[in-house]
C-alpha cells in the first residue's frame, strides 16, 4: 500500500511544483508502474510468453491557458524537473492557437488509496498453470474433426498509479486485471470459420483476479466452441430479411459500445475527436430532450461496477468512480464529460471518465462502464417466446459505424433461425444493420438481472495516434423489431 | 523532440552496451540462444481541433525487449529501465518463462549474421529535433488557408526511432529513422468535410499550407450532398480510399501464415489471376518513398516480395517462423518476437499507371468520386469482403465531370472482385500514413462497387 507515495511521492510533487515555479495555473504529475503478461497457445504449442514492465511520470500543465504534457521514464529529480519545464513548454507553443483560456470544472482535492478486491492474484499463479489451460483447450478443439486451427490466449495486467495535483490531490491506486478466450477456425473451398468463447477478439476480461478465468471454464467450451466452427462451415447464408431479432449480451454490449458509448463522448460532441475518431450526432442541447430509444432503453455510466473492466477508484484527473445514469427510459440525461468539457458546457463537476493508456499519453474521455440495465425477461426462451419468425445473433465478427455514429452493420460469428419462439437451423456469415435511434427504438425487451453480466472490451482505439482503453459494458440478450439481417 | 527537451536522445553506445551486457549474461547463464533489442523513441504530438491546439505532447521512451531459447523452451520479457541491471533483470525474466514453457517443435532458430541492403538514410535531423512551436506553426499555416467558417481538427506529429538488434548467433543491426505526418478534416457550417495528408521522413517536406488549402477547397466542394441511390457503382477512389483496399489485402491475403493455414483470401489461388492485369502490388521497405528499417523485428533484412503481378496472385510474405513451415527463408515481414498473429506486409505498394485523375474521371459516364473510407472492418477474410463508410468527400460523376456532392454509403465489397474490375490506374504515388502505416498507392477507376446503404450526410 501506498509504494509509489513512498518511492516517488516527493519527486512527483517536485514536478508539479516546479510547474507552478514557471507559470503554470494547473499541473499535475502522474507516476504510473504497468506491468503486463501475454500467453497464447496455438494447436497445442506454446506461442508466445511476454512479460513486460514500463515504468514513466507524465506531468499536464495548463500555462498560458493551454495544456502542455510531456512524460518521461526517468523518474529522477533531474528528468522529472526538466520534464515540467518541457510540459510548460509545449502548453506555451499553443497559445497562438488558443483564443480563450481553458477551464476546469471544481474538484475537491482528495487524498486516497483504492485498490480492487482480487481473490487470486493472476501473476501469482504459476505460468505452467496457465499455459496448461491454453494447451488443453487447444488440444480439445484441436480434437474436433475439420477444426483447422485453435488457438487460446491469457493475458493480465497490473497498473500502479500515483496521482499529485496542485490542487492538492494525492491518490494512489493499484488495478489488477485479466481474462481470456479461445478460438476455433473451421477452413472450406471458399470459407473460413471462426467460433469463440466467451467472446471473440480474445475473449473477456474483467478488473478482477484470476477467478475470472477459472470462471470462464475455456476447456469444458472449447469442444463446443470447435462443432460450431465446423457446423458453420455446412450452415446456410442468413437470408435477407426485415424482421426480429435477438442479440446475446456480448452483441448488445458492442451495440452498446459503438452506438451509445462513442456517440456520448462529450469531447467527441465537441469536435475534438473530428480528424479520426470522428463526431457525433448528439449535441450538447440534446441532454434531457432527445429520446434515444424505447422506454426499456436504460443506460449507465458506472465506473464503479465490481469486476467491471472499467472501474476504477478515481479517474487519472482525480474525479471519484460514480454511476452517472445516461438514458432513462429511453432519454439522453448525460454524456461523458472530462473537466475540462464539464466546464465548457456548464457542468460543475466531470463524471469521473479520463483515463490515459500508459504515463506517456495524455489522459482523455475514456467509456468506464457504459451499461444497459437489465429488463424483466428472465431467460433467453421468455425473449423468443412470442416470435413467430425472426434470428437470433451471437459473438461479435466485424462492427462499422459512420463517423457520426448513426449508419451501423455489424456481423455476428454465430446466428440462428427463429420460428415459432424456438431457436432453429444455423445461419453463417449473418450481418445486422440500422441507424443508432430508429434501433434503440426498436428495442421491445432486454433479459433481466440473472442474465446480465459486464463484459470486458481491452480493445477500444480512440485519440490520434489511437490510445487503446479497457472499457466493459452491462449487458444482457435483448430483443428489436424491424431490423435488417441478411449476408453481404 | 525539442533540443530544449533534456532527457533522452538517441545512444547508439548505450545501445551496444546493454546488448553485449544481455548476450554475455546469456551465455553466462547457458542459455542456448539470446535476442536483444533496443529501441529508443523521441516524438512529439500536436493534436488540434475547432481551430485550436488541444492536445499537446512530447515524451521520449528506451525498451530493451529480449528472447530467450532453451532447447526448443522460448521466453520474452520487455522493459524500459534501460540500466545494465534493468536488461539482465529481462533476461532472467525471460529464462523464467522459458523453463516454465513447452520445447516448440517448430522454433525455426533465431537470425544469424546478414548484410542490410544498400539503403539511403531514412533519419532527419530536424525532425528529430522538432519542438512543440515547430509543429505549431506548421498547424497555422494550414489553418490559415480556412474559410472563415470552417473550422480543421488533425494531428502533425513527428518521432524519431533508432533500433539496434543482435543475436547469440551473430545477427547485430542498428538502424535509425524519423518520420513525420499531418493529416487534418476540415468542417464547413452545415456538416460538409474535406480532408488531406502527408507524410514522410522530414518535417520539412510537409507543406501545412497547401494540405490546408486541399482540405478547405475539398469542404467547400461537399457542401450540401444530395441524396444517392445505393447500388453497384463505378467508382473512382482517390489514393487514401485505395490505401484502405491495399492495407486490408494485407491483412487477409499476404501473410504466409494464414496462406498455409488456409485462411488467406490467397490460399489456394497463388498463380491464379485475382485481379484485373492492371493491378501490380508489391511490399517494398527499401525503394525510395518508403519509411521505416530495413531489417524487421526478427532481425531479418527485408525485400521486396512481388504479391499481385498483372492481376495473378504471385506470393505471400514470410517471418521466420511461417518460412520455415513453407520450405522457404524469411522474407523480412516478421513482427517482434513473441508473435502470434504471424508475418505482416507494411510497406506495401500499389504500382502507378498512366492516368491522370481527371483522365480517371473523364472516363465515368455515371460514378462516384471517393475521397476516403473510415470504419473499414473485414467481414469474410476468405473472401476479401469488406464493409465500411466512405467520408469527407464523395462526389458525383457524370459524363467524365464532377457534378456535386452526394451524401456518404455505406460499401460491402471483395476487394479482390473489386479489384478484378479496375480499368484505369492513376499516374501518382501518393504516401498514405494516416493510420500509422506507409501505403504508397495511386488513384484507381473500378467498374463495380457495392454500396448497401446512404447516410443522411
Amino acid at each position: 500500500m501506498n509504494e509509489l507515495e513512498a518511492t516517488f511521492g516527493e519527486i512527483a510533487q517536485r514536478g508539479v511544483d516546479i510547474a507552478i515555479g514557471h507559470g503554470a495555473t494547473y499541473a499535475d504529475a502522474r507516476v504510473l508502474d504497468m506491468v503486463d503478461e501475454h500467453c497464447s497457445v496455438r494447436d497445442g504449442e506454446v506461442e508466445g510468453v511476454r512479460q513486460s514492465t514500463s515504468i514513466g511520470i507524465g506531468i499536464r500543465v495548463i500555462a498560458d491557458g493551454c495544456w502542455g504534457f510531456a512524460g518521461t521514464r526517468n523518474i529522477d529529480t533531474r528528468s522529472v524537473e526538466n520534464t515540467a519545464r518541457m510540459a510548460i513548454e509545449v502548453a506555451r507553443s499553443g497559445r497562438l492557437l488558443q483564443p480563450d483560456p481553458l477551464r476546469l470544472a471544481a474538484l475537491t482535492p482528495t487524498v486516497a488509496y483504492w485498490a480492487n478486491p482480487i481473490i487470486e492474484d493472476p501473476f501469482k499463479v504459476p505460468l505452467a498453470e496457465k499455459l496448461d489451460l491454453l494447451v488443453a483447450a487447444t488440444k480439445t478443439m484441436g480434437a474436433v474433426p475439420g477444426v483447422a486451427v485453435a488457438e487460446a490466449s491469457l493475458a493480465a495486467w497490473r497498473r500502479q498509479s500515483l496521482l499529485v495535483t496542485s490542487e492538492g490531490s494525492r491518490i494512489e491506486q493499484l488495478i489488477v486485471q485479466c481474462g481470456g478466450g479461445i478460438e476455433a477456425t473451421a477452413v472450406g473451398d471458399n470459407e473460413a470459420q471462426n467460433r469463440s468463447y466467451p467472446n471473440s477478439f480474445g475473449g473477456d476480461y474483467g478488473t478482477e483476479g484470476f477467478e475470472l478465468v477459472r470462471r470462464l471454464d475455456l476447456v469444458g467450451n472449447a469442444e463446443r466452441v470447435g462443432q460450431e466452427a465446423v457446423m458453420l462451415l455446412s450452415a446456410e447464408s442468413c437470408p435477407s430479411a426485415l424482421t426480429t431479432v435477438v442479440l446475446d449480451g456480448s452483441q448488445v454490449a458492442l451495440q452498446v459500445h459503438e452506438s451509445i458509448g462513442h456517440p456520448i463522448e462529450l469531447d467527441r460532441v465537441l469536435g475534438m475527436e473530428a480528424a479520426y475518431a470522428g463526431t457525433s450526432f448528439l449535441t450538447p442541447s440534446d441532454v434531457g430532450q432527445l429520446e434515444y430509444g424505447s422506454k426499456h432503453l436504460n443506460v449507465v455510466a458506472d465506473s464503479t461496477t465490481p469486476g467491471a473492466l472499467g472501474t476504477f477508484g478515481f479517474d487519472d484527473e482525480g474525479v471519484a468512480a460514480c454511476s452517472t445514469p445516461i438514458i432513462t427510459e429511453g432519454r439522453l440525461m448525460a454524456m461523458l464529460t472530462s473537466r475540462e468539457t464539464a466546464a465548457e458546457v456548464g457542468l460543475t463537476q466531470s463524471g469521473a471518465t479520463v483515463r490515459a493508456q500508459s504515463w506517456a499519453h495524455l489522459p482523455m474521455i475514456r467509456m468506464t462502464n457504459v451499461s444497459l440495465l437489465p429488463g424483466s425477461a428472465n431467460s433467453l426462451d421468455e425473449l423468443l417466446d412470442d416470435i413467430d419468425e425472426g434470428v437470433y445473433l451471437e459473438t461479435n465478427r466485424s462492427w462499422s459505424i459512420d463517423d457520426r455514429r448513426v449508419d451501423f452493420q455489424f456481423g455476428t460469428e454465430w446466428a440462428r433461425e427463429i420460428k415459432g419462439g424456438k431457436l432453429g437451423r444455423v445461419l453463417r456469415n449473418a450481418t445486422y444493420s440500422g441507424r443508432t435511434l430508429p434501433f434503440w427504438a426498436s428495442l421491445d425487451a432486454v433479459g433481466g438481472p440473472d442474465l446480465w453480466r459486464a463484459w470486458g472490451l481491452p480493445n477500444c482505439g480512440k485519440g490520434q495516434p489511437p490510445q487503446i482503453g479497457y472499457v466493459a459494458h452491462g449487458a444482457a440478450p435483448a430483443r428489436f423489431r424491424n431490423v435488417q439481417v441478411g449476408t453481404p | 523532440m525539442s533540443q530544449s527537451h533534456d532527457t533522452e536522445t538517441h545512444n547508439g553506445e548505450m545501445s551496444d552496451r546493454l546488448m553485449d551486457a544481455v548476450l554475455s549474461a546469456g551465455v553466462d547463464a547457458g542459455i542456448t540462444e539470446t535476442e536483444v533489442t533496443v529501441a529508443q523513441h523521441v516524438g512529439g504530438l500536436t493534436r488540434f481541433a475547432n481551430n485550436m491546439v488541444h492536445q499537446h505532447v512530447v515524451g521520449d521512451d528506451t525498451t530493451v525487449s529480449v528472447r530467450v531459447i532453451l532447447n526448443g523452451q522460448v521466453g520474452a520479457s520487455t522493459t524500459n529501465d534501460a540500466s545494465t541491471d534493468g536488461a539482465t533483470a529481462a533476461l532472467k525474466r525471460a529464462l523464467e518463462a522459458a523453463r516454465l514453457t513447452p520445447s516448440d517443435p517448430s522454433w525455426p532458430g533465431l537470425a544469424g549474421p546478414s548484410e542490410l541492403a544498400p539503403w539511403a538514410d531514412r533519419y532527419d535531423q530536424p525532425t528529430a529535433e522538432a519542438s512543440p512551436a515547430d509543429r505549431v506553426k506548421v498547424v497555422a499555416e494550414l489553418l490559415g488557408e480556412l474559410g472563415p467558417q470552417q473550422r480543421g481538427a488533425g494531428a502533425l506529429s513527428t518521432s524519431a526511432t533508432q533500433v539496434s538488434f543482435a543475436t547469440s548467433a551473430g545477427a547485430r543491426h542498428n538502424a535509425r529513422s524519423t518520420r513525420a505526418s499531418l493529416s487534418t478534416v476540415v468542417m464547413g457550417p452545415t456538416g460538409e468535410s474535406g480532408w488531406a495528408e502527408d507524410g514522410g521522413i522530414g518535417i520539412r517536406d510537409i507543406d501545412g499550407k497547401a494540405i490546408g488549402t486541399r482540405a478547405a477547397a475539398l469542404c467547400h466542394d461537399a457542401a450540401n450532398p444530395q441524396p444517392v441511390e445505393p447500388g453497384d457503382h463505378t467508382v473512382v477512389l482517390a489514393s487514401s480510399a485505395v490505401m484502405t483496399l491495399v492495407d486490408h489485402l494485407g491483412l487477409c491475403a499476404f501473410s504466409g501464415k494464414a496462406y498455409e493455414e488456409g485462411r488467406s483470401a490467397f490460399s489456394g489461388r497463388l498463380g491464379d489471376e485475382v485481379a484485373s492485369p492492371l493491378i501490380n502490388i508489391y511490399d517494398d521497405a527499401l525503394e525510395p518513398g518508403a519509411m521505416g528499417l530495413p531489417f524487421d523485428g526478427e532481425g531479418t533484412p527485408k525485400s521486396r516480395v512481388d504479391l499481385i503481378t498483372k492481376g495473378i496472385a504471385c506470393g505471400v510474405v514470410h517471418d521466420r517462423t511461417s518460412g520455415a513451415k513453407a520450405g522457404v527463408t524469411s522474407t523480412g515481414h516478421g513482427l517482434a518476437g513473441p508473435n502470434p498473429w504471424g508475418p505482416y506486409a507494411s510497406n506495401l505498394v500499389l504500382a502507378p499507371g498512366s492516368q491522370t485523375l481527371d483522365e480517371l474521371i473523364a472516363g465515368v459516364d455515371y460514378g462516384l468520386l471517393v475521397t476516403r473510407f473510415w470504419y473499414t472492418r473485414m467481414v469474410n477474410p476468405k473472401q476479401s469482403l469488406i464493409t465500411g463508410m466512405t467520408r469527407d468527400g464523395t462526389f458525383r460523376i457524370e459524363n467524365g465531370q464532377v457534378v456535386g456532392p452526394v451524401r456518404n454509403l455505406r460499401f460491402n465489397v471483395s476487394i479482390l472482385d473489386s479489384l478484378t474490375s479496375c480499368d484505369g490506374v492513376g499516374d501518382t504515388l501518393q504516401t498514405c500514413c494516416d493510420e500509422g502505416g506507409d501505403t504508397r498507392v495511386p488513384a484507381l477507376r473500378l467498374r463495380s462497387f457495392a454500396f448497401t446503404s446512404v447516410t443522411d450526410h
